[in-house]
This record gives C-alpha cells, sequence and structure tokens, in this order.
C-alpha cells in the first residue's frame, strides 16, 4: 500500500502530519483529500508527499568496508551538450569505485533516470568519483594542498569542535570545502579509529613527499589525537 | 496557492553490511510515465546496484511529493495538537485518520465533528464514494463506512516543535 501524507503547520509553527493508506498513487484522489483536509483544518498545509516500500532479496551481506563511493552524473542539454545541467552524487556502498562508476552503463538503465532537478540523464557522462573515504582513491598531493594545511592546523581541533573545521571550509576552494565538509559529516557518522589513524598516515605520506613538510608537527599531533582517544 | 509536484520520483535504496550497518542511496526517475514503469526502472536499478555492491540491498522506497507554492499561512490560534479524529471502518478493522487542528467551527458542543458540514461531508465522499477502491486501510481493505468522528488532543513531539522558541 502507498502511504500519503499531507504535512501541516500551525501559528505556532509547530508541525504535524496525517496521512492514509492508497492502492495506487491516483494523484486526483490524492488533491482530493488534500482538498477535504484544507476545508476542515485551520492550520497550514505545506506539502504533500506519497510513499510505498518495496522489499527487495538480495544477496547475503559480505564485507564491512565502508567503501562508498560518490558519483556525480551529468545531466547535460540535449541541444548543446557542453551545457551541464544538473550533477547530483550517488553513493554505493560496499563497491569498488570502478564498478560503481560503471553502474549507468548497463543496457536497460539510462532511459527515464533522471538528475534531482528532474532533468533527463540522456547522456550519462559519470565524472570523477569522490571517495567518502580517504583510503580508497586519493587525489593528486596539488588538490589537496588545502585540505592538508587545514588537516595540519585544525584536525586536534576537529575531534573537539567540528564547527571550527566547518566554519574554516567556508574560506576554502570549494572542491576543497566540499572534502573538509566530508570529513565532519564522515566523523559524526562515527568512522571507525582505524581509518581516522590511516588518513593521518596518509597526511605525513604526503608531506614528506613535498617540500617543507613539517612532519615532525604531524607526529606531535598524530600521537595527541591518540591520548586523548585513548584517555576518553 | 497550489500543490506543484517535485519533478523526480525518489528511489531510495537501503542497504546493509555484515555488521548490520545500515546506509541509502539515492536515485531519480523523471515524473510523467506511470507508476508502474516507475517500479520497472527502480527494480532494475536495484539489480544494477546488487550487483555492483557486496553488501546486501534490503529493499527500496518510491515517493513523491508536491509543496505549496504560495502558503497563505495558518490561521490564527490554530494549534495542530487539537486533532478531528476520524476512525473508518474497512471490512469490520478499524483505520483512524486525524485532521490537524480542526477548525472550531467543525466542532459540536459534546466533542463531536459535525458529520452534516459540507466540509466533512466532502472528506466523507472522497474516502467512501468518489474514489472506491482508492483509500484503503493499512492492509489494502477499501474504506467503507465512518465509525467515529471526534475532538482528541495529543501531545507535541519534540521533532515538530517551532525551531523559534516562543516567548
Amino acid at each position: 500500500m502507498w502511504r500519503l501524507r499531507v504535512w501541516f503547520v500551525d501559528a505556532s509553527g509547530t508541525i504535524s502530519y496525517t496521512g492514509a493508506w492508497l492502492r495506487s498513487p491516483n494523484e486526483t484522489a490524492i488533491f482530493a483529500f488534500v482538498n477535504a483536509l484544507r476545508g476542515l483544518s485551520d492550520a497550514q498545509i505545506t506539502h504533500v508527499d506519497v510513499l510505498r516500500r518495496f522489499p527487495y532479496d538480495s544477496q547475503v551481506p559480505s564485507g564491512r568496508d565502508r567503501g562508498i563511493s560518490v558519483l556525480v552524473h551529468r545531466a547535460t542539454d540535449n541541444t548543446n551538450t557542453n551545457t551541464e545541467l544538473d550533477a547530483f552524487p550517488m553513493w554505493v556502498p560496499e563497491s569498488g569505485i570502478d564498478a560503481a562508476r560503471a553502474l549507468w552503463g548497463y543496457p536497460t538503465l539510462v532511459q527515464d533516470y533522471a538528475s534531482k532537478s528532474g532533468y533527463n540523464i540522456d547522456n550519462p557522462a559519470p565524472g570523477d568519483g569522490e571517495p567518502v573515504s580517504l583510503d580508497n582513491e586519493y587525489p593528486d598531493d596539488t588538490d589537496d594542498y588545502y585540505l592538508i594545511a587545514v588537516r595540519r592546523n585544525f584536525w586536534h581541533k576537529l575531534l573537539r569542535d567540528a564547527r571550527a573545521y566547518n566554519t574554516l571550509s567556508l574560506t576554502l576552494p570549494n572542491e576543497q570545502a566540499r572534502r573538509v565538509r566530508l570529513d565532519i559529516r564522515d566523523l559524526f557518522l562515527g568512522v571507525p579509529m582505524r581509518e581516522v589513524l590511516e588518513r593521518l598516515d596518509r597526511i605525513i605520506e604526503l608531506l614528506e613527499g613535498s617540500d617543507g613538510a613539517n612532519t615532525d608537527e604531524i607526529q606531535r599531533l598524530l600521537l595527541q589525537i591518540i591520548a586523548a582517544l585513548g584517555s576518553s | 496557492m497550489a500543490l506543484v509536484a517535485d519533478p523526480v520520483y525518489t528511489v531510495t535504496y537501503t542497504f546493509q553490511d555484515e555488521t548490520g550497518s545500515k546506509s541509502t542511496t539515492q536515485a531519480y526517475i523523471r515524473q510523467g510515465i506511470v507508476i508502474d514503469d516507475v517500479i520497472a526502472r527502480a527494480n532494475a536499478l536495484a539489480a544494477a546496484l546488487r550487483n555492483v555492491s557486496n553488501a546486501q540491498l534490503t529493499g527500496y522506497t518510491i515517493s513523491r511529493g508536491w509543496t505549496e507554492d504560495a502558503p497563505a499561512g495558518p490561521g490564527g490560534g490554530s494549534r495542530v495538537e487539537r486533532k478531528g479524529r476520524t476512525i473508518w471502518l474497512a471490512d469490520t478493522y478499524k483505520t483512524r485518520i486525524d485532521i490537524p487542528s480542526i477548525a472550531t467551527g467543525q466542532i459540536l458542543a459534546d466533542g463531536a465533528l459535525n458529520r452534516n458540514s459540507a466540509q466533512f461531508l466532502a472528506l466523507r465522499a472522497v474516502l467512501l464514494t468518489d474514489f472506491v477502491g482508492d483509500f484503503t486501510d493499512s492492509r489494502g481493505v477499501s474504506l467503507d463506512a465512518l465509525a467515529a468522528a471526534y475532538e482528541s488532543y495529543t501531545r507535541t513531539t519534540p521533532k515538530r516543535q517551532p525551531t523559534r522558541k516562543l516567548a
């Protein structure tokens, strides 16, 4: 059955919804129901949604690496393929990047899939994946110059106050700022400590490969983090 | 003031790994095709996702939404905790549809809702006669009668409270 929800807000700003069950998402019936509610309630109807859950018989899960790949699919203008109308991220848990990138290559898939804004994905051109786990794939050192600088100075603060890190991300170029925000989200999601340490190891590796890297400072921070986490 | 449809159906896929951790990913299917085709597309993509992931794909949810483009605003004194509680029968089983902030003009002196008002008769017609078979209970059995209609109060849940704090 489809679950129809009609959302209300009252004079105080408090939100509520009412629901009904539908055999199919018949738009005419939905609108008639909403109009009937309008006549009975003095609150404001803000939006309506209808949804249905479909169970799926899949394989037994294997593996527990986060391994989430983020894809950006470009929806392009048919008349001018250089114009990118919309793009959106898509995560595929427990997947390799190459496999996830090939997702839209499956023959039956392309038609009628759309971006979030409703543009058809009729010319899929997967952009570079943006891995959530930094150990999956790390862009070149140049791209990460800003991120390394941020981490060197703020990673220890991040563990105490993610908001400061987020504020800092506002001062960075878009690409680096996005990676910073992904890191913050990862921390809120509870990234395993092993992964945090691997990231720090990777930072040190990158710094060792560049001129003027202050690896002593990073190692000091790493030890601080380990000590802080060990005592918490 | 009208409800404007979102441009797409949103399909949310749920995965679970061997530790039991769950994750979701979303894809979008344009509107304008019949719902059976939307389900077919969602199912095809589910098969593809299953093939590229080691996690278990436990299911997916298809949703569609409409947003009020120019809300006039709630009526003065409206409170969503004041419900118009309506109980409907579906082959002797009961199902409930609450109406948040029921208009006070719909409430009789004894606390019952006025079943003979034009507004209430309109709701009754939508659920029972105008779209026969469309509105059901959670088991999928069509609604066939009204069992009760009265005023009721509920508490405000924390997640639904306004973001601003009232003085």
